[in-house]
C-alpha cells in the first residue's frame, strides 16, 4: 500500500487508482484509555456523516467501515490551499464554498475543521473532505463555530485575500441567525479591541 | 547592549538585565494565595510593595547600576490594566530620569521570542498556555498569527478553578501535577477539539459533578491527560497545516512535565523537533521583556515617551514584527 498523506491523526494509503483508505494512527502522547475510543468514535462518526453529507454535497463516497478504518473515493485534484495564489477569480471559487457549507448546514451536518486545507477542487468543482472533526448539529452556535473556523484560518493562511474569500462566503450562506451568531462566537475568547 | 527588561501584567512582578543574549540577573516576585485567585487589587499590592527590591536586586546580581542600563524593556500589552500601568509607570520613571530609550513590547510574543532565543528553532509553532491565554501560534506572512485557542477559558484559568474546587490554593497547576502522578484510574472527562481551537467549560461543569465520586489523585491524573490531550492534538495540527516541523511550549502550564512529555512524544512520532524550556523563563519573566525589546529596538529604534502608554487587550497578530 502507497502512503500518500500522513495528517495530524491519519494516515492515507491509496489503495487503487480511485480508492484511498484512511487509517487513523494510534497516538502515543494519549492514553488508551483516551486514544482508543476517541479513534474509534471519529472513525465511525466521519463515515457516517460522509455519507449523509454525500446526498447533499461533494464529498468523497465511502465503503468498508473496520474498527479505525475505511475506504473512500480518491478525488484528485487540487488543494485549495495550494490553489488560491494562481486562482483567477476567487469570488467564484468562494461563492461555491459558500453555498457547501449553507448545503451542509441545512443538512444539520457540521465539519469541525473548515480549512482551505481540507477542500479539492476537481473539474471546477469543490469538494469537502476530512470530516473527523465533523458532527450532527441544528445548533445555530455549532454552525457559527464552523463559520468562525473558515474565517479564522483564512485570515492565518491567506491573510492578503481572506476578506474576498470570506465575503463571498457570506453571501451564499443563509442562515441569518447564525451570521449574527458568528459575531458573539468572535468575541469569545478573543479580546478585540 | 545592557537591558533592564520589567514584566508586570499579572501575578508576577519580574526584573531582569541582559546583556544582548546573555541573561545576567532574572529576579521575580509573584504573587499566591492559599484560597481565592487573582484578585488585581491584592496583585496592585503586591507589585508596589516589592518592585523596588526586585528591580534592585536584578541590577545588583547582574553588577550593573542603572546607569549602566543602555535600554528599558517592559511589559506594555496585554494583561491586568491597573497591573500594566505599573510596570509601564516604573519603567518611564527610570528612563527619564535617567536619560535611557525606552521600549514597550507585547507580553504573548515576548513568549515566544525567549523560546525562539533559548531553542535556537527558527520557525517553530507555539503552544502557548498560561492561565489567560490558550493560544497555537505560527509566524505567517510577517506576523505571528493565531492559528487555534480556547473558545471559552485559559487552560491555567481552567485548572485554577479546578484547584479550587479541590481547595488547593493559587496557582493550582504544580499541585496538580504532583497528585496526578499517584493517580492511575482514568475517569472519563468531555473532551472538546474544535478544528484547532479547545474547550474547556463543558469539562469543568462535568468535573463539579464527579468532585466527591472519585479520588483526587484519579481526577487530577484524568485531568491532566484529557486537557492536555487537547492541546497537542491542536498543536500537531497546527504543525501539519502549516508544514511546519518545531515545535515549543511556553507559559506557566508549559512548566508541567506531562505536558511536555506529551509534546514530544507527539513530535517524535511525526518526525518534528519539541525542545522544552527551563521552567524561569516558560512562567512570566522580565529576560523575554528584555530580549524582545533588544530586537525591537534593533530593528526600528526606541518608543516615544507618549508611545509608552499600556493597552490591556492588544491581540498578538495586531503586533508589528519589525525584527523578522
Amino acid at each position: 500500500m502507497k502512503e500518500l498523506w500522513r495528517g495530524a491523526e491519519a494516515v492515507i494509503y491509496e489503495l487503487s487508482d480511485n480508492t484511498l483508505l484512511k487509517n487513523r494512527v494510534r497516538k502515543g502522547y494519549r492514553i488508551k484509555e483516551l486514544d482508543e475510543p476517541l479513534r474509534r468514535n471519529r472513525t465511525r462518526k466521519e463515515f457516517n456523516l460522509l455519507k449523509r453529507a454525500a446526498s447533499v454535497i461533494n464529498v468523497p463516497k465511502v465503503s468498508n467501515l473496520g474498527e479505525y478504518s475505511f475506504e473512500m473515493e480518491y478525488v484528485k485534484g487540487i488543494v485549495l490551499r495550494d490553489y488560491i495564489n494562481s486562482c483567477k477569480d476567487l469570488s467564484v471559487l468562494f461563492k461555491q464554498v459558500g453555498e457547501l457549507i449553507n448545503k451542509m448546514h441545512e443538512a444539520n451536518i457540521v465539519h469541525g475543521d473548515l480549512t482551505t486545507s481540507n477542500m479539492i477542487l476537481r473539474d471546477d468543482k469543490v469538494y469537502f473532505v476530512d470530516f473527523s472533526l465533523g458532527d450532527y448539529s441544528n445548533k445555530v452556535e455549532d454552525k457559527a463555530v464552523d463559520l468562525h473556523l473558515i474565517k479564522q484560518a483564512l485570515i492565518a493562511k491567506h491573510n492578503k485575500f481572506w476578506k474576498t474569500c470570506f465575503d463571498a462566503i457570506i453571501s451564499n450562506y443563509k442562515d441569518e441567525q447564525v451570521l449574527e451568531r458568528l459575531k458573539s462566537v468572535e468575541k469569545r475568547g478573543r479580546k478585540k479591541q | 547592549m545592557i537591558v533592564l527588561g520589567i514584566e508586570s501584567t499579572a501575578h508576577t512582578f519580574s526584573a531582569s538585565v541582559l546583556d544582548d543574549d546573555k541573561v545576567l540577573s532574572l529576579e521575580n516576585s509573584m504573587y499566591t494565595t492559599s484560597e481565592g485567585g487573582l484578585i488585581p487589587r491584592k496583585i496592585i499590592e503586591h507589585h508596589l510593595e516589592g518592585f523596588n527590591e526586585v528591580i534592585s536586586s536584578a541590577l545588583k546580581t547582574a553588577k550593573k547600576r542603572i546607569k549602566d542600563v543602555e535600554l528599558i524593556s517592559f511589559s506594555q500589552s496585554p494583561g491586568i490594566g491597573s497591573v500594566l500601568q505599573i510596570g509601564a509607570v516604573i519603567a518611564r520613571s527610570l528612563a527619564v530620569n535617567n536619560n535611557i530609550p525606552i521600549v514597550g513590547v507585547n507580553h504573548c510574543i515576548a513568549h515566544l521570542e525567549i523560546a525562539r532565543l533559548l531553542t535556537g528553532f527558527k520557525d517553530p509553532v507555539m503552544l502557548y498556555t498560561s492561565g489567560a491565554n490558550t493560544q497555537i501560534i505560527a509566524f505567517q506572512e510577517g506576523k505571528y498569527r493565531v492559528f487555534g485557542e480556547t473558545l471559552d477559558m485559559g487552560v491555567g484559568n481552567f485548572l485554577d478553578h479546578f484547584g479550587r474546587l479541590l481547595s488547593i490554593g493559587f496557582p493550582a497547576g504544580k499541585r496538580i501535577e504532583e497528585l496526578a502522578i499517584k493517580g492511575s484510574k482514568y475517569v472519563e472527562l468531555p473532551y472538546t477539539v474544535k478544528g484547532m481551537d479547545v474547550m474547556f467549560g463543558g469539562l469543568f461543569t462535568n468535573l463539579k459533578e464527579k468532585i466527591n465520586k472519585y479520588s483526587v489523585e484519579d481526577l487530577c491524573y484524568s485531568v491532566q491527560e484529557t486537557v492536555f490531550a487537547q492541546l497537542v492534538e491542536v498543536s500537531e495540527r497546527a504543525l501539519a497545516h502549516c508544514q511546519k516541523n518545531e515545535l515549543v511550549a511556553t507559559g506557566g502550564v508549559a512548566c508541567n512535565k506531562r505536558l511536555q512529555e506529551m509534546c514530544k512524544v507527539m513530535c517524535d512520532e511525526r518526525g518534528a523537533r519539541f525542545k522544552p524550556l527551563p521552567s524561569k523563563y516558560s512562567v512570566d519573566n522580565a529576560a523575554m521583556i528584555a530580549w524582545t525589546g533588544l530586537l525591537k529596538f534593533s530593528a526600528q529604534g526606541a518608543d516615544k515617551l507618549e508611545d509608552t502608554v499600556i493597552n490591556q487587550r492588544t491581540r498578538t497578530e495586531q503586533v508589528e514584527v519589525s525584527w523578522r
